[in-house]
């Protein structure tokens, strides 16, 4: 049988000063219709521009396509010119595309009507008319309400996901045969990416329309795909179908992806095995195995020959290395990987947490009521006419050695939360104490002896640090701020000391920072915040910028530091596996307000609150096996705006069990056993 | 989007608010006296005096200021030394000259500058484009005025086919008009027409890379459509906002285009009376010619509303 | 303490290979030839600047009736004004001229207007306010029109031709700089700043501070030109440098009544401005698209 797509030995190159950086490097695949195939990798492993070659979309120079051929429904798309009329019949009309950004994707001068309109009318030979009609079909069946008005819309009139909704609803007009959605998902949060994924999953399924996912997550490749192709520096390292390469996978490179990806349903005392080191550089990029440095399992022949090609390990099953692995030390299942537990952690934890009760423990910080409200101010006076609460009556407290994590969609106000604890804002009302300091009003000269105590680690390691001062400087700072050091040799020293500490090698102190990689800025960022010697930190969003071998590498690193120096953390994270590996306890905001907070377990495991619920079954658990008989709740509408906050209950109208009282009152967060809070008036 | 135009009127009216207390301090707080530069190095003391008093000038400074401007408001820019006649009549004759030079250049530079550089981006490094690169840094590299002379040089003394120098309006004798202003037009307008075609390249180069126009490429639109159906208005936003400082380029070039072709404009006025040191006169162009840029950019602001949706839906 | 860890040890030895940012721009900024030229350029006309009287063959301010109006030939390469001054030695000293005025306008308006634009974007409020409509009335008035103007009442010369023009061009500085600092004001490396306890001013100075230099510095090297046409142009309409002064713009106002006969009098200077105009241009394009933070990192 004829594949649907068949792509052989496809080579596309960029050239960037003077050097060639090969980032499609002699890739061969192929799809058949109706399937849905992942693609899976971290940034930087040519994923996407493999699918874009096809389509002959790459830019052109830098990137050119050196070899290889795309076999498209009998057509040779690499013998087209990129933009002959051949070719883009193809593009839009047979196959289509959804973008990663949603926001930037869609031409914010044109109505989205007009913008689907266009496509349909160019490859289905509609007039105008019925193409608008169409348009308002799309749009519909993309389940935007009221399509026929909002069929004239412009882009910026709609969130993230309604726009990616809109993307979906072009990239499916014409009814193309193949579908390729690259990290289509990535940009939106959990719910949304939830419904989306469903959604195109029914549409393609219904259509017999195949489907490439182009993804960094494992949870929605076992979630999704059938097939799977695995990317790691420019070529397929490894393939097969999702539930053999899950349960047997047999690259290096795959094996260390498994082990480093935290899971939903992880033993708490799982320690993630990280894949040491970074990508390598595509521009300089060696003859030999390009995963070869990182390696656990290599031999002597993996340094001594070329990459080889990839090789039949079982039905429909080849990954691109020389060693015959056996034992990988990874077994799918999760507590069973004994391999990857961390003993240490194990005994440290269990003293730390379970001798002393948690009432027991000093309170580092207390917060009560916190409430912040942005004015929002119309007109030309610039009167006030509403407030955005962006925190709505918040309470908790974190214990001294404890980890909380704050999770949450985009907008909740878990960052607004930090923020005002930090006191970057003038709370609105309420109380934050902390080490028995009445921070709410401090004035900010007096807060500045205290930052000493309270440092926070950034999500963006590029943004978070001075790129004018060396990381020496960056590091050293709090030191001298807080006059923490005596003499020149003490504060060397010191540095010494904390660049260890991160993993760092101390001999770089006095580079730049844009010398580093992401995740060693991240691990310069955590030594600034540990300088200072804090007894408490706040990591904002602090690992999700990093690809999953790196994440790894950072969750550990705080873990570690958490266990050596006893620090307390506040963990803000919109990634549930995360916290839920990180945390001790956690609470879940939803538009400003924390619906349930408990320990990890009870709310992992027993959630009680509505959204809590709704939130746990989006979240795609990397394992096929468990995929497939998990059942999932389903997730109605899409977070509204703070502005337009549902009456009562602001989870009511979203919300299975509501009912008409639930939109009458507001439920107070209430205890329903010991440390465990939910907001909702039906549990 | 009413809001937000009745917002910029407010701010333009603040701007021409501060135009005319700039325009005054030049005026009076600068070192060197007015009434002794008007009257010229041998004037008598009595002389001083008497014109001191006669155009208020004796009294404390907020005074004069509100006297000026109240009278400004109420259309009266005072009366000219050297002409012998109320500026407000000068500027009446004037204006209208500066406006026909002025805004015929201004849309000879948008309808070629533009376009120009939409060429230059689309066909990126081609030869097309490094002509139209290099003619645009050449356009902006050279001073009008020598532009002039040159012209005057090939096309009035070597080629003889334009007259050297004069005006005559369009409404008298439109051929003669023609004739008369057809080169100072073209080379008032190649300066703000380089710095446009420039402007719109390297605009249409930014949006080229964004990722809208890859899905519209996506789509099997053809270059054609997604240059003029969707990159082309993107484009465009940019450069309409700097249209406002295109404009007071332009009205800066025209002082030495009407000076260098002898056009009794607004900027030729303004030369005639700081050499005839009728300040009054010097002081009221100021203000006008700064109304003129001011309000053409609120102009262009709101047009700019009109093209972003972004904007028009706020 | 931290080697028996189990942080990563793999990150310990792993070095990143050194790059200087310095070298890159080179790099990039010398990679067209054209750039090459212009830099060239300016630099050869910089040393005819400073050298200029071992280079004029004639004293430029000398004049000599008996040879009035003499067209270009072997002993004046560019012929005589109606004072039979040598064209060439004028022009020759005219860069001084054009240089020293195009400098220092650029940086005491740089330095006026990056100062403005501190304190406005540092202390927002009315003061903001008050200071960018302020800039915006400045903007207002074309450049040219607000240098005559001033001019006018300072009268002429060097000093003068400086004053007017740098006051001109300093809201350009000042936006840019309100600009750079709001936009770096909100970046996470500040508010890392802030959050490790040192001071505002402190915060200002090391942080803020430094990053919002390169586009003013792009902004500098490309108002020379501008700085350098502007000079001409007042001088042409005889408001700015006085007679004797070599400048090229009033060369070419002087030599407009002669041009049926003597074109190269207007002429020749203009081409003189043409070039290093050009040249500055060029070479400030370049030191942008060096500098170009979009451009940065992608190796």
């Amino acid at each position: 049988m004829n594949h649907l797509l068949e792509v052989r030995n496809l080579k596309t190159y960029f050239s960037s000063d003077g050097s060639t950086i090969k980032a499609v490097d002699g890739v061969s695949y192929h799809i058949d219709e109706g399937e849905i195939v992942a693609f899976v990798g971290e940034s930087g492993s040519g994923k996407s521009v493999t699918q874009y070659s096809g389509l002959q979309l790459i830019p052109t120079p830098p990137g050119r396509i050196v070899d290889g051929s795309v076999v498209f429904d009998g057509e040779d798309l690499l013998s087209y010119k990129p933009n002959s009329e051949k070719m883009r019949k193809v593009r839009g009309g047979k196959i289509g595309v959804v973008f990663q950004e949603p926001m930037t994707s869609l031409n914010p001068v044109m109505t989205v009507g007009k913008q689907i309109s266009e496509s349909v009318m160019l490859h289905m030979g509609l007039n105008k008319a019925e193409a608008r009609k169409r348009a308002v079909e799309l749009i519909n069946m993309v389940g935007i309400p009221d399509a026929e008005h909002r069929v004239d819309y412009y882009p910026h009139q709609f969130s993230g996901g309604m726009r990616q909704r809109i993307m979906i609803a072009m990239a499916l007009s014409c009814n193309p045969k193949l579908l390729i959605a690259d990290e289509a998902t990535t940009a939106l949060d959990v719910t949304t990416q939830a419904q989306l994924l469903e959604m195109m999953k029914d549409v393609v399924k219904k259509t017999n329309t195949s489907l490439i996912l182009v993804t960094h997550n494992l949870g929605i490749v076992a979630r999704y795909a059938e097939r799977i192709y695995v990317m790691y520096a420019g070529g397929i390292v490894e393939s097969g179908p999702t539930k053999e390469i899950f349960k047997n996978p047999k690259h290096p490179y795959t094996i260390g992806l498994m082990k480093a990806v935290p899971r939903l349903d992880d033993p708490k005392d799982r320690k993630l095995l990280s894949i040491e080191g970074s990508p390598p550089n595509l521009a300089n990029k060696q003859e030999q195995c390009a995963f070869l440095p990182r390696c656990e399992f290599a031999t002597e022949v993996c340094s001594s020959n070329p990459a080889p090609s990839p090789m039949t390990v079982g039905e429909n099953h080849s990954a691109a290395c020389y060693v015959k692995i056996e034992n990988s030390g990874w077994k799918i299942g999760s507590s069973h990987v004994a391999a990857a537990k961390s003993e240490v952690s194990a005994t440290l934890q269990a003293e730390l947490q379970q001798k002393v009760p948690r009432e027991q423990k000093e309170t580092i910080l207390e917060v009560k009521n916190l409430k912040m409200y942005f004015p929002v101010t119309k007109g030309l006076l610039s009167r006030k006419v509403a407030d955005i609460k962006a925190v709505d009556d918040v309470s908790f407290d974190i214990r001294k050695g404890e980890t909380l994590g704050l999770v949450g969609e985009s907008g909740c106000g878990k960052t607004t939360v930090a923020r005002t604890i930090l006191r970057m804002y003038e709370p609105t009302d309420g109380s934050i104490v902390f080490q028995n300091h009445d921070i709410t009003r401090m004035s900010l000269s007096k807060m500045r002896p205290l930052r000493r105590d309270m440092p926070m680690v950034f999500q963006d390691p590029f943004s978070s640090l001075d790129p004018r001062q060396s990381v020496a400087d960056l590091v050293g700072e709090p030191l001298k701020v807080h006059k923490m050091v005596k003499s020149r040799k003490e504060y060397e020293d010191r540095l010494v000391e904390l660049f260890e500490m991160v993993g760092l090698n101390p001999s770089v102190r006095n580079r730049m920072p844009h010398e580093f990689s992401g995740g060693q800025r991240q691990r310069i960022g955590i030594a600034r915040a540990l300088a200072s010697n804090p007894s408490f930190i706040v990591c904002d969003e602090a690992i999700s910028a990093l690809d999953v071998s790196i994440q790894a590498q950072i969750i550990n690193l705080l873990e570690d530091l958490q266990r050596k120096l006893g620090l307390t953390y506040l963990f803000i994270a919109h990634d549930l596996s995360v916290v839920r590996h990180i945390s001790d306890r956690v609470a879940v905001m939803y538009l400003g307000k924390i619906v349930e907070i408990a320990d990890w377990q009870t709310l992992y495991e027993s959630p009680k609150h509505p959204y809590t619920q709704m939130l746990l079954s989006a979240v795609p658990i990397p394992d096929p096996f468990i995929e497939e008989k998990r059942e999932h709740v389903e997730i109605k509408g899409e977070v509204p705006s703070l502005l337009n906050r549902p009456k009562g209950c602001s989870f009511s109208n979203r919300c299975p069990l509501a009912t008409s009282e639930c939109k009458e009152m507001e439920p107070p967060l209430k205890s329903v056993a010991a440390d465990h809070g939910v907001a909702c008036i039906k549990v | 989007m009413l809001t937000f135009i009745v917002r910029r009127i407010l701010q333009t009216l603040f701007i021409l608010f501060f135009v005319s207390i700039i325009v005054f301090m030049i005026m009076h707080l600068l070192p060197g006296d007015p009434v002794s530069i008007m009257l010229g190095d041998y004037a008598s003391q009595e002389e001083i005096e008497n014109l001191r008093q006669e155009l208020g000038l004796d009294k404390p400074l907020p005074i004069q200021y509100m006297n000026w401007v109240t009278n400004v408001l109420r259309g009266d820019l005072g009366n000219s030394i050297a002409y012998n006649q109320s500026v407000n009549a000068l500027i009446q004759q004037r204006l209208p000259i500066s406006f026909h030079i002025g805004l015929l250049s201004f849309l000879l530079a948008i309808m070629i500058g533009v376009p120009a550089g939409i060429i230059a981006a689309v066909k990126r490094g081609s030869w097309v484009d490094s002509l139209i690169t290099v003619t645009a840094n050449m356009g902006m590299a050279v001073p009008v005025f020598w532009l002039g002379i040159l012209g005057v040089y090939l096309f009035s003394l070597k080629l003889g086919w334009l007259p050297v120098q004069g005006y005559t309006s369009p409404f008298d004798d439109f051929w003669r008009s023609m004739h008369q202003s057809i080169m100072p037009i073209v080379l008032l307008s190649l300066g703000s027409l380089a710095s446009l075609a420039r402007q719109t390249r390297s605009s249409m180069l930014e949006v080229i890379r964004q990722d809208y126009i890859r899905t519209a490429r996506a789509k099997g639109l053809s270059e054609r459509k997604v240059v003029l159906g969707h990159a082309l208005r993107n484009a465009l936003i940019p450069v309409i906002t700097l249209l406002g400082m295109g404009l007071a380029h332009l009205v800066g070039g025209s002082v030495f285009i009407e000076q260098v072709f002898n056009i009794p404009g607004m900027g030729r006025l303004m030369v005639q009376s700081i050499f005839g040191k009728d300040y009054i006169v010097v002081q009221s162009v100021v203000l006008i010619v700064a109304s003129v840029v001011a309000f053409g950019n609120l102009a262009v602001d709101i047009a700019y509303g009109f093209i972003d949706p972004r904007i028009r839906y706020k | 303490m931290t080697t028996e860890s189990s942080i990563a040890p793999a990150a310990l030895h792993e070095l990143p290979p050194q790059t200087s940012s310095t070298h890159r721009f080179f790099r990039v900024l010398l990679a067209r030839k054209i750039v090459v030229i212009a830099l060239f350029i300016l630099i050869a006309t910089i040393l005819v600047a400073i050298f200029a009287p071992l280079f004029a063959p004639y004293n430029p301010y000398k004049q000599d009736l008996s040879n009035s109006l003499v067209q270009p030939s072997s002993t004046h390469l560019l012929g005589t004004d109606m004072l039979g001054r040598d064209v060439l030695s004028r022009i020759i000293f005219g860069t001084r001229i054009s240089l020293i005025v195009g400098f220092v306008v650029v940086i005491i308006a740089g330095v006026l207007g990056m100062s403005i634009g501190l304190v406005s974007g540092y202390f927002g409020g009315w003061l903001d306010s008050v200071l960018m409509r302020f800039m915006d009335a400045v903007i207002a008035i074309p450049m040219i029109v607000l240098a005559m103007a001033i001019g006018a009442v300072l009268g002429g010369g060097i000093v003068n031709v400086i004053i007017a023009l740098g006051v001109a061009i300093v809201p350009a500085y000042a936006r840019l700089m309100r600009g750079q600092v709001l936009s770096v004001k909100q970046a996470d490396f500040v508010i890392a700043g802030t959050l490790t306890g040192i001071s505002n001013l402190r915060n200002m100075l090391v942080h803020v501070l430094p990053n919002c230099i390169s586009p003013l510095i792009v902004l500098i090297t490309m108002n020379l030109g501008m700085a350098i046409l502007a000079e001409a142009g007042l001088s042409f309409l005889g408001l700015g440098i006085v007679p004797p002064g070599a400048s090229w713009g009033s060369m070419v106002n002087d030599g407009y009544r002669y041009l049926l006969t003597n074109p190269v009098l207007s002429l020749a200077p203009g081409v003189a401005i043409v070039i290093v105009v050009l040249a500055f241009n060029i070479v400030g394009d370049a030191i942008r698209d060096a500098l170009d933070p979009r451009l940065r990192g992608t190796e």
